[in-house]
């Protein structure tokens, strides 16, 4: 089945998306990159370049390098190069065959389908030219849709059931666009738009270069800005130095060897904190809030006539921005989805309801806590991870406790506690007649089984005698998600302690390992150790024993490693001797050789172990 | 006796009826199993379909996730090299400094151009190498133009000038050459 991507054709840059499992994913373009810049150029020689390479370019070729032609969609405008006639839609088409080929490149199959998104305040005129582009691109555009109503998709606000108002706030890197839209039987319409041309986060990054350029000028006299390689390297600090103060309250912008003077070379090295960075960008944040206020009274709407804000767009993660949004509309906006993606992944979801993929998809359950089974100690073993998508199948092999365990004793466990007794039982059942034997030989196989309504089969099957016994289990806990949450988070708060206890019990069962191992080997090794030996061993033994009885977990520790020392010594010198007769044999061997054959003394040098 | 005869055809004649309607009724059961099998088909058809679908593409996905994870692994240090790349800028402006003012010779200059090799060592190891810029055509896949200038000594769209190195991973350019093209 092909599929229909989803395309967001921006003025400075281009994403493209599309669904895969009932997820939108961005799709990476060729040289790696989640978004491309919408620049086309033509070479001297008729070569033609599109994205990144495009832009590296531009500068040498100026006449023949295009950008931002979103701007002119849906006019006479062309542009003449190397002797012909562009139309905008000629250009754009470029800039979605580049899309649509990585999309290929990505999927390993042809793409012949996409919605392409366009923004609220496009006329007729321009959306027809952006479908011919992409017809000319070789695309049947499905549909063109709203960048509002496809942000809003991305955040799965058609969902909702009420007639819902939703403002939706863009802030890209050279435009700035706000929208109203209303939300009526799953259909988004747009009620007001607003925006300003030439506002976007490359303005932000010039007030931070001038405040750097001025502090430098204030001390050493000089203007970086009137140095072209100085001023390179100021740009590029000061989108970091924007970007990190989106995460960190200081940053440090360092810049050795800026420039040289008489007295020598001259060093940048100024800090700079959120605060300042508010303080210099504080008129371009106002002159966001204008827009803002436009749309709100062209709707005839208040601030808490609007139900959600959505951000949109890469600077809206400046955080004085989000505050401003957030102070004027009243409402906490949503920003989960990458700002810069937002827009191509709704495109891509309403790719994916156009081509049926979506309805196609049954929505999947997951599990909400993990499930197991109790074993040595009181310790809750999982098999299933809680958020694991169902249906769903995992056994593992488990053994029996004690020799001569003839039965074994399945407790059905549901919770993230590590201990037993801190979750929830779900039902236990019973295995027996296992074939009688040393303890940790017998296979029991634990199978769980949840099939798609939830109901879970556990199973435990001995793989000796191919006895099965097994229990149903229906969804009995049905926990509301608050309820979840709330497990989840205390089996964080007692991770610690649930932690120290596994921890002991697993120290427990080590050590009573050991014994039960030690015990054996002695009488193993019945004759071939002195009394001595054996009685130092067996006293390690009690002493362990007496620690066990206890509950001193350092002191089971210490006489558990006492026991395994002990018993390495012996082991030790059992190896040695049996070395030494090794060694003896084949000397007495050699040498029975050399007797028998006198003339030809040649023989095999024996590799020693 | 005639009476007899008659009254047996009748009978039957009824029981042919009766048999026809039987079989009529039976027919009708007949086509309506018949139809709910098609459907039941065409629903099984359905979703084998789905399922083969599911199952191609969920090979597929793991296809692309093992690609993914070995580009991934061949170039797992490919960002902590881009962070490191500013480093060794800096070194070359500080070598570049000293040498300038006449201090060749300078113990120190010597000391940082050894640490200077020392980190160009390091990234070699993991197959990091200037992308060779100077003098060469302008090539946009591995360099970045900043600027544009008239020179009667170079042809046409060659690079006149290197404002910033640019390096390359194995095949990916991790920083393209910031450079000055001839007209």
């Amino acid at each position: 089945m092909s599929k229909v991507i989803g395309i967001d054709l921006g003025t400075t840059n281009s994403c493209v998306a599309v669904m895969e499992g009932g997820e939108p994913v961005v799709i990476a373009n060729t040289e790696g990159n989640r978004t491309t810049p919408s620049i086309v150029a033509f070479t001297k020689d008729g070569e033609r370049l599109v994205g990144e390479t495009a832009k590296r370019q531009a500068v040498t070729n100026p006449e023949r390098t295009v950008m931002s032609i979103k701007r002119h969609m849906g006019s006479d405008h062309k542009n003449n190069i190397n002797g012909k006639d562009y139309t905008p839609q000629d250009i754009s088409a470029m800039i979605l065959q580049k899309l649509k080929a990585d999309a290929e490149a990505y999927l390993g199959e042809e793409v012949k389908e996409a919605v392409i998104t366009v923004p609220a305040y496009f006329s007729d005129s321009q959306r027809q030219a952006t479908k011919d582009a992409g017809r000319i691109a070789g695309l049947d555009v499905k549909r063109i849709i709203n960048e509002p109503t496809a942000a809003a998709l991305a955040y799965g606000l058609d969902k909702d059931e009420e007639n819902h108002k939703i403002m939706l706030f863009d802030l890209g890197g050279g435009t700035f666009d706000v929208s109203i839209l209303e939300l009526g039987d799953g259909v988004f319409d747009v009620i007001a738009t607003s925006g300003d041309n030439h506002l976007g986060g490359d303005d932000f990054d010039q007030v931070v270069v001038d405040y750097i350029a001025e502090e430098f000028k204030k001390e050493k006299g000089i203007d970086l800005r009137n140095d072209k390689m100085a001023l390179q390297r100021l740009k590029e600090a000061a989108e970091k130095a924007k970007k990190e103060l989106s995460s960190s309250v200081n940053t440090n912008i360092n810049l050795p060897f800026i420039t040289a003077t008489q007295e020598g070379p001259q060093h940048l090295d100024i800090d700079l904190s959120r605060a300042k960075f508010e303080e210099i960008s504080s008129k371009l944040v106002e002159k966001t809030m204008e827009p803002v206020r436009k749309a709100m009274s062209d709707s005839g709407l208040s601030a808490s006539d609007i139900d959600k804000v959505i951000l949109v767009g890469g600077s809206t993660r400046i955080p004085a921005v989000q505050e401003e949004v957030k102070k004027i509309t009243g409402k906490d906006p949503y920003k989960g989805v990458n700002p810069d993606e937002v827009v191509a992944l709704g495109a891509a979801i309403q790719g994916g309801v156009l081509s049926g993929e979506v309805k196609d998809l049954l929505l999947l359950d997951v599990t909400p806590l993990s499930l197991g089974i109790e074993t040595l100690g009181g310790v809750c073993t999982r098999l299933i991870e809680r958020n694991t998508t169902i249906p769903t199948r995992k056994s593992q092999i488990f053994s029996t406790a004690a020799d001569n365990q003839t039965a074994v004793d399945i407790h059905v466990l549901q919770g993230e506690r590590e201990m037993a007794d801190g979750n929830t039982s779900l039902g236990r059942f019973q295995l027996t007649g296992i074939a009688p034997a040393p303890r940790g030989i017998p296979q029991i196989e634990v199978s769980f089984d949840i099939d798609a309504n939830g109901i879970v089969n556990v199973s435990a099957k001995d793989l000796g005698t191919g006895k099965e016994q097994k229990i149903t289990i229906t969804a009995s806990t049905n926990l509301s998600e608050d309820e979840i949450e709330k497990k989840v988070r205390e089996a964080e708060q007692f991770a610690e302690e649930d932690k120290k206890n596994k921890e002991s019990v697993e120290v427990k069962n080590e050590a009573d390992s050991l014994m039960y191992q030690t015990e054996k080997t002695l009488k193993d090794l019945e004759g071939k150790i002195s009394d001595d030996e054996k009685s130092a061993v067996e006293a390690k033994l009690e002493e362990l024993k007496t620690a066990l009885e206890g509950d001193d977990i350092e002191d089971i520790k210490a006489k558990k490693e006492a026991l395994m020392n002990e018993f390495h010594g012996i082991s030790q010198k059992l190896y040695e001797e049996a070395a030494k007769e090794q060694q003896a044999q084949q000397e007495s061997g050699e040498a029975k050789s050399d007797d028998e054959d006198v003339i030809d003394a040649e023989f095999d040098e024996k590799e020693d172990k | 006796m005639k009476k007899d005869k008659e009254e047996m055809i009748e009978e039957i004649e009824d029981i042919a009826e009766d048999i026809k309607d039987n079989m009529e009724e039976e027919k009708e059961d007949i086509d309506e199993e018949s139809t709910e099998l098609d459907e039941l088909k065409k629903e099984l058809e359905e979703k084998n379909n789905r399922v083969l679908r599911l199952q191609a593409d969920f090979d597929n996905y793991r296809k692309r996730v093992e690609k993914e994870k070995m580009e991934i692994v061949k170039f797992a240090s490919a960002d902590l090299v881009e962070k490191l790349l500013p480093v060794l800028d800096n070194f070359d402006r500080a070598v570049e400094e000293e040498m300038k003012n006449g201090n060749e010779d300078d113990g120190f200059l010597e000391g940082v151009k050894l640490i200077q090799k020392q980190l160009l060592n390091v990234l070699d190891t993991e197959d990091v190498k200037e992308i060779e810029a100077i003098n060469k055509p302008f090539d946009p896949n591995y360099h970045n133009a900043i600027q544009m200038v008239e020179s009667d000594d170079h042809d046409s769209n060659i690079v006149t000038e290197v404002f910033q190195k640019g390096y390359q991973m194995k095949d990916r350019v991790i920083r393209p050459s910031m450079v000055v093209v001839s007209k």
